[in-house]
């Protein structure tokens, strides 16, 4: 992000709108296209706990979606009030959100369902669900005009919806955690959303006791107040609110609604018992409201179904032996090993929701999420600081109940189809290093989840492209005697890396050792030289200050010195790729380490020729001596020869 | 070797001293002037061969050799003289002959101190000189290199 006031390029927010907008329970900006500028578009703004739907704005692709707002282009940018964001850019929705009044059943099916039904249709063709319909996230110009469906790419899947306008199966699961669901949610929300128009939007659907009624009721009851109105556009309602998703039509269908207010609803009531099964804060008739109380009360729930009570209220109470026989079993072919046995409550409670409600989500200790909502789930928990849920959510992907709970789902075809990746989940998750674990899973799953480490010092960094300007900017306010890197940034890079980064990366360590404080060099060096090549001054000086170069493993003290002023003159530059092939320069370190040995040798041998003379004295003195001895003895000797010679000679 | 060794230890220390006290004995039995002549001059000898103690006695053996070389001259002359004790005495009297024997074996013995003592005083300051220059040495391999990894 060169230009603060730039985002992705080509677009900007509009400086003379700089009130915030609320669209769809975000803020967004009014924004301009720089190559256009009559054109009306916004910006809006993605929170941390709310991570954006990176993979269906893939899918999304560049063409727009009839009666739905679709995104142009996204990415990092401040708002008028100087605070940094990912912005998400699209075309302004052309009114303000719905409003109750007005409505008649002929123009719902006009303005209402008709638009959305074949909004719905294009993105069930791109393999995109959109779980954002609600009133407040519908837009129109005005009476007679059709509605828009708002931004459903910035935020988990139906994170933001409203009880009353979610099936209960995905109304129960924690925030973020409903997962891409299925077209028939769309469905479900949209003849919510009409229903809610109709009725000229009641006040009763905030309530927080929508949940329970829909269980009890079920949904168009519970939403109308109790038994639900007949004829007309409610028998097309009906459909799109039945609880099976099976039995809610397509919206092909839909844009035919004579046709499919025609199709009949064989589907019986669901059982209710003689008498409720008391639970704290629940009085429970159904098999369907029996689940959500297991699933929200989980010590509960296990304690009344071992001693039996869940057994004999389904048979006496409900009448319905075969399902009692059915969660016996289920309850029965537990996991005896010692190995399972930390988990096996939470294992057969899992099981028993499943048995009681097909329909309902994963459930473990408390948390009710679908597989597929695993990564909104965690972004949410980890921003709200949800560490119980966290630690409920990793054991659930290291015990791979993801994979067991998919493989007993009959009514989402689609989530056996991702066991695979489940499993690349435990692989990251079990991952050991900085790079692995939770945080590698929250932003592996989230693509788009920025990171969260505080060395960023509030910028948002997305993508890996962004790290390297992030830290740099930062650096001058950083403690500047650690690594710029954290466990965050670890898994963010792991996450979001290619195979040659994640080699590096892996190297990183714990930053204790020599060798691993320069892989944090080797990793920067590389990213610089791949994603960034600008200078980075401010990140360089940081590196070289931090001391993931040690020049201390250099032996030869004038390399050193030498080493250290073009590090510096590097980091200066803010080269770091040339600052990490000046400390990883191989034929240099072989010259140093053969240097270094050559002179600790030759300074052994001093030293022990220095012990050496030391220590000879005594000898040296007698040598002399005897030297001494042998010359005066060798003089002595010679005149005596010289005198028997001249003695000879007559001299 | 070892049994050659263990020989030469195992002879008996006394034998030599027997052997050089019958050799004297012969010598003042049947020669009493060349005992005489060699007892005067070679004092110093028997003096320093008294005294020493250090084994193999390097000072005595060239106080020996050096007065030796003084007294192989008269006892020449004894020998042509006559061999009588007077002839000894008469060589005996010129002091020359006594001075030169006795400052002979003087010489051996000076050298004997000195010698020594510059040998040593050499070897010190060659070992110095090349202490000096190792020391230096490592001075320049520590100013260079860090040996303490």
């Amino acid at each position: 992000m060169d230009d603060p006031a730039t985002i992705a390029a080509h677009y900007a927010l509009d400086p003379a709108h700089p009130t915030p907008l609320s669209i769809g329970g975000l803020r967004a900006f009014a924004a301009l296209d720089r190559r256009e500028p009559a054109r009306r578009l916004i910006a809006v703004a993605t929170r941390a706990d709310q991570p954006l739907r990176a993979r269906m704005v893939t899918r999304l692709g560049p063409h727009p979606v009839p009666h739905a707002l679709t995104p142009l282009d996204q990415g990092p940018g401040r708002d008028p009030a100087g605070q940094e964001s990912w912005f998400m850019l699209c075309a302004a929705p052309p009114g303000p959100p719905l409003v109750a009044s007005g409505w008649t059943e002929a123009l719902a099916v006009r303005h209402l369902l008709l638009p959305a039904a074949a909004a719905l249709e294009a993105l069930a063709q791109r393999g995109v669900t959109h779980r954002a319909i609600r009133p407040d996230n519908m837009f129109r110009a005005g009476p007679g005009e059709p509605a828009m469906l708002g931004p459903f790419w910035a935020t988990p899947p139906a994170s933001l919806q409203p009880a009353a306008f979610e099936p209960p199966y995905s109304a129960m699961c924690v925030a973020g955690g409903r997962g891409d669901g299925t077209v028939a949610d769309d469905v479900y929300a949209l003849g919510a959303v009409i229903l809610w128009c109709l009725l000229g939007g009641p006040a009763a659907w905030a309530e927080p006791g929508m949940q329970a009624r829909k269980l009890e009721l079920d949904s168009l009851p519970a939403l109308c107040g109790g038994v639900g109105p007949s004829g007309g556009l409610f028998e097309l309602l009906r459909l799109m609110l039945a609880e099976d998703p099976d039995h809610r039509p397509t919206p092909s269908l839909l844009l035919a609604p004579d046709q499919a207010r025609a199709r009949r609803l064989a589907t019986r009531p669901p059982r209710r018992a003689q008498r409720p099964l008391d639970m704290p804060g629940q009085i429970i008739w159904t098999p369907r409201q029996l689940a959500y109380a297991l699933a929200t009360q989980p010590e509960r729930g296990v304690a009344i179904i071992r001693d039996g009570t869940v057994d004999r209220w389904l048979r006496r109470m409900l009448g319905d032996g075969e399902l009692a026989v059915h969660v016996e079993e289920t309850t029965e072919t537990e996991d005896e090993s010692e190995k399972a046995a930390p988990r096996r409550d939470a294992v057969m409670l899992m099981r028993v929701v499943w048995v009681l409600d097909p329909l309902a989500p994963l459930v473990w200790r408390g948390v009710a999420l679908f597989p597929d909502g695993l990564g909104g789930a965690l972004a949410a928990a980890q921003a709200m600081g949800h560490a119980a849920t966290v630690a409920s959510l990793e054991e659930l992907v290291s015990n791979d109940m993801l994979v067991h709970w998919s493989s007993l789902q009959t009514k989402r075809p689609d989530l056996p189809a991702m066991r695979q990746d489940m499993i690349d989940w435990r692989g990251w998750l079990n991952l050991r290093g900085p790079m692995g674990g939770i945080r590698r899973l929250a932003y592996g799953l989230n693509p788009l989840l920025p990171c969260a480490s505080p060395l960023l010092a509030g910028r948002v960094v997305a993508r890996l492209a962004d790290l390297l300007p992030a830290l740099d900017a930062a650096a001058a306010r950083a403690d500047r005697k650690r690594p710029p890197v954290d466990p965050h940034i670890a898994a963010f890079v792991g996450a979001r890396a290619d195979t040659a980064l994640l080699a590096d990366a892996a190297r990183i360590g714990g930053f204790t050792s020599a060798p691993e404080r320069l892989a944090v060099l080797q990793l920067f060096a590389r990213l610089q030289a791949r994603l960034h090549p600008a200078p980075l001054p401010g990140l360089a000086g940081w590196l070289l200050e931090c001391g993931v170069i040690e020049l201390d493993q250099w032996r030869g003290l004038e390399t050193r010195r030498m080493l250290k002023a073009r590090l510096a003159e590097e980091a200066a530059a803010g080269n770091i790729t040339a600052m990490f092939r000046v400390a990883q320069d191989e034929a240099a370190w072989q010259r140093d380490r053969e240097g270094a040995e050559a002179a600790a040798a030759r300074a052994a041998a001093i030293a022990h020729e220095l012990t050496l003379l030391a220590a000879h004295a005594p000898q040296r003195q007698a040598a002399a001596e005897d030297l001494g001895y042998a010359i005066a003895g060798g003089a002595g000797l010679l005149a005596l020869l010289g005198a028997g010679v001249a003695l000879g000679m007559g001299v | 070797m070892a049994r050659a060794a263990g020989g030469a230890a195992a002879r008996p220390k006394g034998s030599y001293t027997w052997l050089q006290g019958l050799a004297c004995g012969a010598l003042l039995a049947f020669a009493p002037s060349f005992a005489l002549l060699l007892t005067v001059l070679l004092a110093p000898a028997i003096a320093a061969l008294v005294l020493e103690r250090r084994p193999q006695r390097p000072v005595t053996r060239a106080v020996l050799l050096a007065s030796g070389a003084f007294t192989l001259g008269p006892v020449w002359r004894l020998f042509v003289g006559g061999q009588s004790l007077a002839a000894a005495l008469d060589l005996l009297a010129d002091p020359v002959v006594i001075a030169l024997a006795w400052l002979a074996g003087a010489c051996g013995w000076a050298l004997c101190v000195v010698l020594p003592v510059l040998l040593q005083a050499a070897s010190d300051a060659r070992a110095a000189a090349r202490i000096a220059a190792l020391k230096a040495e490592a001075e320049a391999l520590r100013a260079a290199w860090d040996l303490s990894l």
